[in-house]
């Protein structure tokens, strides 16, 4: 749904299509169960996949949460806008869900602007929205190849601000399996409720 | 004799502030709660423009950041783009929505980690010359506003 290739269609097409990419998860998410595996499957156009990247408390490998579930959100700490909105989101999300469901799924924030955010901003940002969520940074190329991965289209662009420059973001929320397999993209402007019911979906079945 | 001159004085300057403000009206602004080393926050509201001429927001200011910018957000080629912007339209008898995802005040370089409830001091400048002071409150915003 979000690769440069929709860059060549008009602009309402590409809105329809994202309108019934959005009514189409929503649907999914409704329906939960396998059902929305098998449509997030049929939407998404990344494959996902392991990756290592680095927290303050050292490396992080994607593998070491087999067995959990894995939410992964993009964007930078210096983001005045999507990334708040759907930090804050994810973690009324969390706390939505039962103690044993939540203590089964690890979020984690990872940068796209590792020049001015590291491992240790990173880490204070991530914990302000839920306790257990861990930040993340790399290298630029190492961030580039993840971002890849899943489908994570950004750009730094230079702005006439005070700022400096921002870094245009493509606004997910990505749900990982037990099994370290990407089953679910949630769209930017979901409601805790519908990221809540989208992390459900993903836990193994004795807790569905 | 000098009191009665300074209450005099003070009640006109409050009937002039009000007369030339009284076209545009500013509802629910509010500040974006953000983590204690948030570099940057936003501030969003309504405002309501009840003139029979179009009004522009032209600029801001708040003692609580190093710059107040004005901002909005679009959505381009699958990716949110943040960019500055000279001013925000409010058409006459219309208002204009400042919320995640669209039109905001941004605080760029926060002086102190916002805390919520704590109200911010922020005074916005319209291009009829008028200017408001006002204060919002920091609150935990989770949802693109008004846009569902």
């Amino acid at each position: 749904m979000q690769t440069n290739q929709y860059c060549r269609y008009p602009k309402h097409f590409v809105n329809f299509l994202f309108t019934v990419c959005i009514s189409v998860t929503l649907i999914g998410s409704a329906i939960a169960g396998d059902g929305t595996h098998g449509l997030a499957r049929k939407i998404g156009v990344a494959k996902g996949g392991d990756f290592k990247l680095d927290s303050i408390s050292g490396p992080v490998d994607l593998k070491q949460f087999r067995g959990k579930v894995t939410v992964l959100y993009f964007g930078y700490t210096i983001c005045p806008d999507a990334c708040p909105t759907t930090l804050f989101a994810l973690g009324e999300a969390m706390r939505g869900l039962k103690a044993d469901e939540a203590a089964k799924i690890q979020p984690l924030f990872i940068t796209l602007d590792p020049a001015r955010d590291d491992v240790k901003r990173m880490d204070e940002y991530s914990r302000f929205f839920y306790p257990t969520m861990l930040g993340l940074r790399g290298s630029e190329a190492k961030l580039a190849a993840v971002a890849k991965q899943y489908g994570v289209l950004y750009a730094k662009q230079k702005v006439d601000s005070a700022a400096n420059y921002v870094v245009d973001h493509s606004s997910f929320l990505y749900v990982i399996d037990a099994n370290g397999k990407l089953v679910h993209s949630v769209p930017y402007g979901s409601s805790p409720l519908e990221i809540e019911a989208a992390l459900r979906a993903a836990l193994p079945h004795s807790h569905k | 004799m000098k009191r009665i001159f300074l209450t005099m004085l003070l009640l006109f300057t409050c009937a002039g502030t009000a007369l030339a403000d009284s076209a545009i009206t500013i509802n629910d602004p509010q500040v974006r709660l953000v983590p204690p080393n948030a570099e940057n926050s936003a501030i969003f509201m309504v405002i309501r423009n009840q003139g029979a001429k179009d009004v522009k927001l032209v600029s801001a200011e708040s003692p609580s950041a190093k710059a107040v910018e004005l901002h909005t957000v679009t959505e381009e080629g699958g990716m949110k783009k943040m960019r500055p912007v000279l001013n925000i339209p409010i058409k006459a008898q219309g208002e204009t929505v400042l919320k995640p995802g669209d039109y905001h005040v941004m605080l760029i370089g926060l002086k102190q980690p916002l805390m919520e409830g704590n109200e911010i001091p922020f005074t916005l400048k319209f291009d009829d010359g008028s200017s408001q002071s006002l204060k919002a409150p920091v609150r935990k915003i989770h949802m693109p506003m008004a846009s569902h």
